[in-house]
C-alpha cells in the first residue's frame, strides 16, 4: 500500500515538474480561459447586478474548457518513446499511476483556476473575496471531480483516433451533474448568500459525485492500463 | 435458429402493437382534461421503461465482460445500448410533441425531459467513441468502462436537476405516471410488452451482426497472416 | 380543440414509428453489408486453402 502511494507521489512529482518546466499546457489552458472570458463579455452584455445570476455558470464553463485541455495531456504525455508501456509493465500498481496523474492534473488545473479568478473579477466587476473559504472548498471539490473523470477518460482514449476530440465528447456529458452543482454553489457564494440550509445540497452533490467517481476510476483503471 | 427467434419476436411484437393500437384508439374513453393527446402515453412511457431495462442489461453485461473477458458480453452491451438510445429518442420526440400540444412549448427543462436528454447524450458519446477504437479487445474493454461510467451518471443527473434554484422557471409537466385510471392499465401493459418484444428482436438482430463482424475481423487476420 | 389534439396525436405516433422504422432499415442495410463482406472473405479463404 505504501509502495503504491510512494509511486503515486513520484509520478505526480514527475508530471508536475515536467509541466512546470515547460509550462506548455499551463500556458495554453490559462490563455484559452482568459480568451473565453473576454468572448463571454461580448456575448452577454448585462448590467453588473444582472451578472451575478450567471456568474457561477460562466466561471465553471471557463474552468471546464481549461480542464479538458489539461487532462488531455495526462496519459498522452507518456505516449512518445513507449513510456506508457514501460509504466504499465513496471511494478507500479495501476491505481497508483492513475492517482499520481490525477493529482498532478488537479494541481495544474487549480493553478489555472486561481489565475483566472482575479481576471474574472476584474472583467465582470464581481467581488469574490467575501466567503473566500467556501469558494475555495467548492473549487477544490469540483476540480477534483473534473480531473478524476478526465484523467480516467484520458487513459481510456489514449490509443483512440482523434483523441483530442473524443476526450471532450466523453468528458462533458459525464461531468454535467458536477458542473450543475458547482455552478449553483458558486452563484450562491458570489451573490453573497451563505452556504447553509438549502444551498448545502449542491455541496452534497459535489461530494457524492467525487466519492462515486473516484471509487469507480480507482477500481476500473486496472482494466484500462493493460499492455 | 436465432434468426427464427428474431423474426418470431418481431412478428409477435408487431401483432401486440397493432392490437394495442386498436384498443387505444377505439376502445378507450377520452381523458377528461387532456383529450386525445393523452393516448401518446402508451408509447411515450413504455419506450423509456424498456430503454432503462436495456441500459441496465448493458451495465450487467459490461461488468461481466470485464470479469470474464468473453466477447459475447460486449456484443450484448453494444446491441442493448444502440436499441435503448433509439428508444430514448422516441421518448424525447413524443414527449416534445405532447408538450407542444399541452403546454405550447416544444421543450422545457423539467426533471424528466432533462434526464432523458442527458441519457441520450451520454450514450451517444458511447456510440460515437466506440468506432474510433481500432483494436477489438481494447474496443470492448474501453466501451465497457464508458458504459459503467455513463450508468453511474444518470442518478447523479437526477440529483443535480433537483437543486432548488435550477430550472424553477418552467412549470413541471405531470406526464401522468401513477395517476392513470384503472381502465388504462391493460393498454399500458400491452404497450410495454409490444415494445419489449420489438426491442428484443432488434437487440438479437444487432447481436447477430456483431458476431458476424467479429468473424469478419478474424478472417481478415487469417488472410493477412499467411 | 379536439381536432388539434388528434393532429398532434397523429404526429406523435408517426414520429415514433418513423424513428423505429428508420432504425430497423439502418440495421438491415448494415446487416446486408456485413453478410456480403463475410461471404466474400469466406470465398477468399477457401480459394487460398485450395491453392
Amino acid at each position: 500500500m505504501t509502495h503504491g502511494f510512494r509511486t503515486a507521489y513520484a509520478i505526480a512529482r514527475k508530471d508536475l515538474r515536467t509541466e512546470l518546466r515547460t509550462k506548455e499546457s499551463l500556458n495554453a489552458a490559462a490563455s484559452f480561459a482568459v480568451v473565453i472570458l473576454v468572448l463571454f463579455s461580448f456575448a452577454f452584455p448585462l448590467e453588473r447586478d444582472e451578472f451575478y445570476a450567471i456568474s457561477g455558470g460562466l466561471l465553471w464553463l471557463v474552468y471546464s474548457f481549461a480542464g479538458a485541455l489539461i487532462v488531455n495531456r495526462g496519459f498522452a504525455r507518456e505516449l512518445p518513446n513507449d513510456c506508457l508501456d514501460v509504466l504499465i509493465a513496471s511494478r507500479a500498481p495501476g491505481w497508483a499511476i492513475f492517482l499520481g496523474k490525477a493529482v498532478a492534473a488537479f494541481l495544474l488545473l487549480l493553478i489555472v483556476e486561481f489565475i483566472c479568478l482575479p481576471v474574472f473579477g476584474l472583467f465582470y466587476n464581481i467581488r469574490w473575496t467575501d466567503s473566500f473559504g467556501s469558494l475555495v472548498l467548492v473549487i477544490v471539490l469540483a476540480t477534483w471531480g473534473i480531473t478524476v473523470v478526465g484523467t480516467a477518460f484520458s487513459a481510456v482514449t489514449v490509443n483512440v483516433r482523434v483523441r483530442e476530440l473524443m476526450l471532450p465528447v466523453l468528458l462533458y456529458p459525464m461531468i454535467i451533474p458536477l458542473l450543475i452543482g458547482a455552478m449553483e454553489a458558486t452563484t450562491v457564494l458570489l451573490s453573497g448568500e451563505a452556504m447553509a440550509g438549502d444551498n448545502l445540497y449542491s455541496l452534497q452533490l459535489l461530494v457524492v459525485f467525487d466519492v462515486i467517481y473516484t471509487a469507480l476510476a480507482l477500481y476500473l483503471i486496472d482494466y484500462v492500463l493493460v499492455v | 435458429m436465432r434468426e427464427k427467434a428474431t423474426y418470431l419476436l418481431g412478428a409477435l411484437g408487431a401483432l401486440v402493437m397493432i392490437s394495442n393500437l386498436h384498443t387505444i384508439f377505439v376502445g378507450l374513453p377520452d381523458d377528461a382534461l387532456q383529450g386525445m393527446i393523452f393516448r401518446i402515453i402508451f408509447i411515450h412511457v413504455p419506450a423509456d421503461l424498456v430503454a432503462d431495462l436495456f441500459f441496465t442489461i448493458a451495465l450487467v453485461t459490461s461488468v461481466l465482460f470485464l470479469a470474464r473477458k468473453n466477447f459475447i458480453y460486449d456484443s450484448i452491451t453494444v446491441a442493448c445500448i444502440e436499441v435503448a438510445t433509439m428508444l430514448i429518442l422516441v421518448n424525447l420526440v413524443t414527449g416534445s410533441i405532447w408538450g407542444r400540444n399541452q403546454w405550447g412549448v416544444w421543450w422545457t427543462w423539467d426533471l424528466r425531459l432533462t434526464t432523458q436528454l442527458m441519457k441520450f447524450v451520454l450514450y451517444m458519446s458511447y456510440l460515437v467513441v466506440r468506432p474510433a477504437i481500432a483494436e477489438p479487445t481494447q474496443k470492448a474493454t474501453m466501451s465497457a468502462i464508458i458504459a459503467i461510467f455513463a450508468y453511474a451518471d444518470v442518478p447523479l443527473v437526477w440529483m443535480a436537476i433537483r437543486l432548488p434554484n435550477v430550472r424553477t422557471n418552467h412549470p413541471s409537466p405531470v406526464l401522468g405516471n401513477g395517476k392513470m385510471a384503472a381502465v388504462y392499465n391493460a393498454p399500458f401493459g400491452m404497450g410495454m410488452l409490444a415494445l419489449l418484444l420489438i426491442g428484443s428482436a432488434l437487440v438479437l438482430l444487432r447481436l447477430h451482426q456483431e458476431t458476424s463482424q467479429r468473424e469478419i475481423d478474424s478472417l481478415r487476420r487469417e488472410l493477412h497472416a499467411a | 380543440m379536439d381536432i388539434t389534439n388528434l393532429k398532434f396525436l397523429f404526429y406523435g405516433y408517426s414520429a415514433a414509428w418513423f424513428i423505429i422504422t428508420a432504425f430497423v432499415l439502418l440495421l438491415v442495410s448494415r446487416g446486408r453489408r456485413i453478410d456480403r463482406e463475410l461471404a466474400r472473405l469466406r470465398a477468399l479463404v477457401e480459394n487460398k486453402e485450395r491453392s
